[in-house]
């Protein structure tokens, strides 16, 4: 088994904000085939254990998707597509074929 | 405190002092002694923690609320109440349906939520002091993304018609909020759309900036100060944000003030926010004191308003 994709996304608080609340959204709503790829987290930096990730992964605004420890989206929201695009691009050949495909059909849509 | 230094302030002229605006938002709550959804389901309270507030911090404005989920919640999305912050909706009536099929109607000040903070507004204008009542109401982006949930994001670029069907008729909503808040007295009246930061410019100017007019004529044709309120790194939008046709804006403290004033003072524009609320407040990180001075000293005093981010 190959290992999973690590999304962390970085929040000032998704109750709290409303921004954060959507960028999270567009992680956690993936479909379940996707998510079945990936381990997501959200870290808000109202705590000690978010601070910490936020500069581990050298966090530069909120909210951020990070895929892999890469900082990928910065305070922009990803339409479904770019989003499947950056995660096979980062994603390991056993999940990336699948991932390419699902790209392929969301862009012919 | 002083209602006419914070709406000059807000219209982008010059000022003796620069006039200061603590959202208080639920804060209010925790001055009085209230959990969150208590106090904003109730009207009394409400008025209490506001005037509280404003007494307590000796504002130029406070929000009569700072809650972006009214408006959804009054149409009928579900939400989850907790003790220290506004509701969060967790619902998205147009996820799967058009808003013909899901039948969503402009909530009034009859429907939903709007009785408690009209009823808590007119307890408040009874009351007040020489200071300004601010009225919050939810940016067409944020409620169309109540609304329709994450797909919004991806249907600004590939179902235009779509989202442009949708952000309008949160734009129309946000109309009629401007109306509610007009009608309770409010003297200054801002569309709140901290998701706005979260798409490209021309996203932006496409569908955020036509959603806003209605709302920005009610509040102008009633002879009222407007803002518009971002969250977020807005750098991207900033320009757009100075041209949708408000009086002024207001940004969080993620954004450089020195460049936020000189672009506001390009487009003769009120500005305000940026203390490090989350961290010099919540966070500790950053000294509260050396944040307040270092922004007073950027703001100036042409146009800025002191308030958190």
């Amino acid at each position: 088994m190959a290992d999973k994709l690590v999304v962390d996304v970085l929040t000032l608080d998704s109750y709290q904000c409303a921004a954060c609340q959507y960028m999270l959204e567009a992680v956690s709503a993936l479909p379940k085939q996707i998510q079945d790829m990936m381990e997501y987290k959200e870290w808000n930096i109202k705590g000690k254990e978010g601070i910490g990730k936020f500069l581990e992964l050298k966090g530069r605004v909120l909210p951020t998707i990070c895929i892999n420890k890469d900082l990928v989206f910065e305070s922009i929201i990803p339409t479904y597509e770019e989003l499947i695009q950056e995660l096979a691009k980062r994603a390991p050949k056993e999940f990336a074929d699948a991932l390419w495909k699902e790209y392929q059909k969301s862009i012919e849509v | 405190m002083a209602k006419q230094l914070l709406i000059d302030a807000y219209r982008g002229k010059k000022t003796e002092t620069a006039p200061w605006v603590p959202y208080a938002g639920v804060h209010a709550a925790y001055l009085i002694g209230e959990k969150a959804d208590k106090y904003l389901q109730d009207p009394d309270l409400i008025a209490k923690g506001v005037l509280f507030a404003a007494e307590r911090y000796k504002a130029d404005g406070v929000p009569l609320i700072f809650d972006l989920n009214v408006e959804a919640i009054s149409m009928g999305c579900q939400a989850k109440w907790v003790l220290d912050n506004p509701p969060a909706v967790v619902s998205h009536p147009l996820q799967d349906k058009s808003l013909k099929e899901a039948n969503l109607k402009i909530p009034t000040a009859k429907d939903g939520r709007w009785p408690v903070i009209v009823e808590a507004g007119k307890k408040v204008m009874a009351k007040k002091g020489d200071w300004v009542l601010m009225g919050l109401l939810c940016g067409p982006l944020t409620l169309a993304s109540h609304l329709r949930g994450v797909k919004i994001f991806t249907d600004v670029i590939k179902n235009r018609p779509l989202a442009k069907e949708i952000i309008d008729f949160a734009g129309k909503v946000g109309a009629e909020s401007a109306r509610i808040y007009r009608d309770i007295g409010c003297e200054i009246i801002a569309i709140v759309d901290p998701v706005a930061s979260q798409i490209k410019p021309q996203t932006f100017r496409e569908f955020v900036t036509p959603a806003c007019q209605e709302a920005i004529k009610v509040i102008h044709d009633a002879g009222l100060t407007s803002s518009f309120f971002i969250c977020g790194d807005a750098t991207k939008v900033l320009e757009e944000v100075c041209q949708v046709g408000t009086h002024g804006f207001a940004i969080d403290e993620q954004l450089n003030l020195n460049y936020v004033r000189d672009l506001a003072v390009k487009y003769n524009k009120g500005f305000g926010g940026n203390l490090k609320l989350t961290l010099a407040l919540s966070l500790g990180i950053v000294n509260p004191k050396e944040d307040a001075i270092v922004s007073l000293a950027a703001g100036g005093l042409t146009g800025y308003t002191f308030a958190p981010g």
